[in-house]
């Protein structure tokens, strides 16, 4: 089995994908907030739910960047084979 | 939620809080004995009555420091041996009540006999100069217990009737809530109790039936209404701040055909002068509902017996668990041909809270009997708690005769208190 190098290039764009998850939970709280008209200490008071949503997001999106990569790479074996 | 067991001293000053609240302070006095300082006098004790109820009061008894359990009585000799092997040899055991009272003249005595028995072995007690604990419910008759009322007040002697709940720190803080208005106005109390068995104890020869199963007959017992539903009628009554007004029922035999005399399930409504009413019912062939009281207000409900409340209206959940489960539906949810027109009132899902936050291991009996033997070695006559005994036996004795003779029965006039 190879070894498997994460370089610091790697670490930094996924810190930067969670960080703009967070930013994107935070903002859906906002909404809620908004939205159902509820206290606005909830946007303190709910941040373990944010966290929760966040990686609800970052897995999402996880997700999404393995199918974009699947697709890009099966085109890419193709042309190799051909 | 998880909840702690609650140790004496966190009971104590739960209580005192309570207690020292002025919501209750008039109409609840003897919550102030839970307090009582001791003063060391030994008081001594006899009880009456060492069958299955006196013994299980003798285990909360036995560990009262300064009281001296000196005599024991019962005229059933299995019974007053058993007793005497778990209460010592140091006390003296008679079978006779009338000539341990003349003898040993204790200070105070428990009464843990069957329910035809109450009345006149208080007042003989209560004229000999002997403060008495005497097991609910008072008497069997209108009669005898004002009579027993009577005899507490002319003498000055103190008289408690075993209503545990007036100590069970539960329903002292329920109570504290439902006057500060949580609840709102209470419009309804529904209580219940069912069990599954006939009752029945084990007789050694048939002889001796009417004995050891008096709950079976007329002419001892009054039934599951003395036997179950006083102490329901007991809280109510406590909730209402009142007695009720009058009260119809209904009771038969539908299971247990065994040749008891005794209804084996009643049914009954007790209207109160504020206009709500207690709806109740006992019966001893199914046990899934068990016990409960359920006091209901248009700004919640709460039961009692497993100590939880719900508010009608609870606040909303955070803004944000609320979008994703809007979300969670309109994505999961199948979409409906067409909208009903008519949406059944199913009851409310919602877990409630806990009235009290600690668990219980007294329901009041261990506080009441330490509350009885401090108000004897302090002399301390309340005849508050008289009342709350002796209005729930009445109560429950309109109830009974309600059933038998399928009338309305009003509360009856000429009553001493």
């Amino acid at each position: 089995m190879k070894d498997t190098i994460i370089t610091a290039q790697q670490k930094k764009r996924e810190i930067v994908i969670l960080f703009l998850c967070f930013i994107g939970a935070f903002i859906f709280n906002i909404v809620a907030v908004l939205l159902y008209k509820s206290p606005v200490k909830e946007l303190l008071t709910q941040l373990h739910i944010v966290v929760l949503v966040t990686f609800f997001f970052y897995f999402a999106v996880l997700f999404l960047r393995i199918i974009g990569w699947l697709l890009l790479k099966i085109p890419g074996k193709k042309n190799t084979q051909e | 939620m998880m909840k702690d067991l609650i140790d004496r001293r966190d009971f104590i000053k739960t209580f005192s809080i309570i207690a020292g609240s002025s919501m209750l302070a008039g109409s609840m006095p003897w919550l102030k004995t839970v307090n009582a300082q001791e003063t060391g006098k030994v008081v001594r004790l006899g009880i009456i009555g060492t069958g299955s109820r006196g013994m299980h009061l003798h285990l909360f008894l036995k560990d009262i420091p300064d009281l001296d359990i000196c005599c024991i009585c019962d005229d059933y000799e299995p019974n007053l041996q058993a007793a005497q092997a778990a209460v010592g040899p140091k006390a003296r055991a008679y079978t006779d009540y009338r000539i341990m009272l003349e003898k040993e003249k204790p200070d105070a005595v428990v009464i843990a006999t069957p329910l035809y028995e109450h009345a006149h072995m208080t007042i003989d007690a209560l004229k000999a100069g002997i403060h008495v604990f005497c097991e609910k419910s008072m008497a069997k008759t209108y009669e005898d217990c004002n009579e027993m009322v009577k005899t507490h007040l002319s003498t000055g002697k103190i008289l408690y009737i075993g209503h545990q709940r007036l100590f069970n720190i539960k329903f002292q803080q329920a109570y504290k809530m439902i006057r500060e208005g949580k609840l709102g106005n209470i419009t309804q109390i529904r209580a219940f109790w069912h069990r599954n068995n006939d009752w029945r104890r084990p007789v050694p020869s048939p002889d001796l039936e009417r004995k050891i199963n008096w709950r079976m007959y007329h002419e001892y017992s009054c039934g599951l209404m003395t036997e179950l539903a006083s102490h329901h009628i007991q809280v109510a009554n406590q909730i209402y701040n009142e007695h009720p007004e009058c009260v119809w029922g209904s009771g038969s035999i539908n299971y247990w055909k065994d040749g008891r005399e005794v209804n084996d399930n009643v049914n009954l409504v007790y209207k109160y002068p504020c206009k709500s009413h207690l709806v109740y019912d006992s019966l001893i062939s199914n046990k899934h509902y068990g016990l409960e009281v359920q006091v209901q207000g248009p700004q919640g409900t709460m039961e009692l017996e497993s100590g939880k409340m719900w508010e009608e209206f609870p606040p909303p959940a955070p803004g944000i668990l609320q979008l994703i489960n809007n979300l969670e539906h309109k994505v999961f949810d199948v979409i409906p041909i067409g909208g009903a027109s008519w949406v059944p009132d199913s009851a409310v899902n919602d877990k409630g809270q806990y009235i009290i936050n600690k668990v219980l291991e007294d329901d009041g009996t261990k506080m009441q009997m330490e509350a009885f033997v401090a108000d004897v070695r302090n002399n301390r006559v309340d005849s508050e708690i008289t009342k709350q005994g002796f209005h729930s036996t009445i109560a429950t004795l309109m109830g009974f005769n309600a059933i038998m003779n399928n009338e309305i029965v009003y509360w009856p006039e000429g009553l001493v208190m």
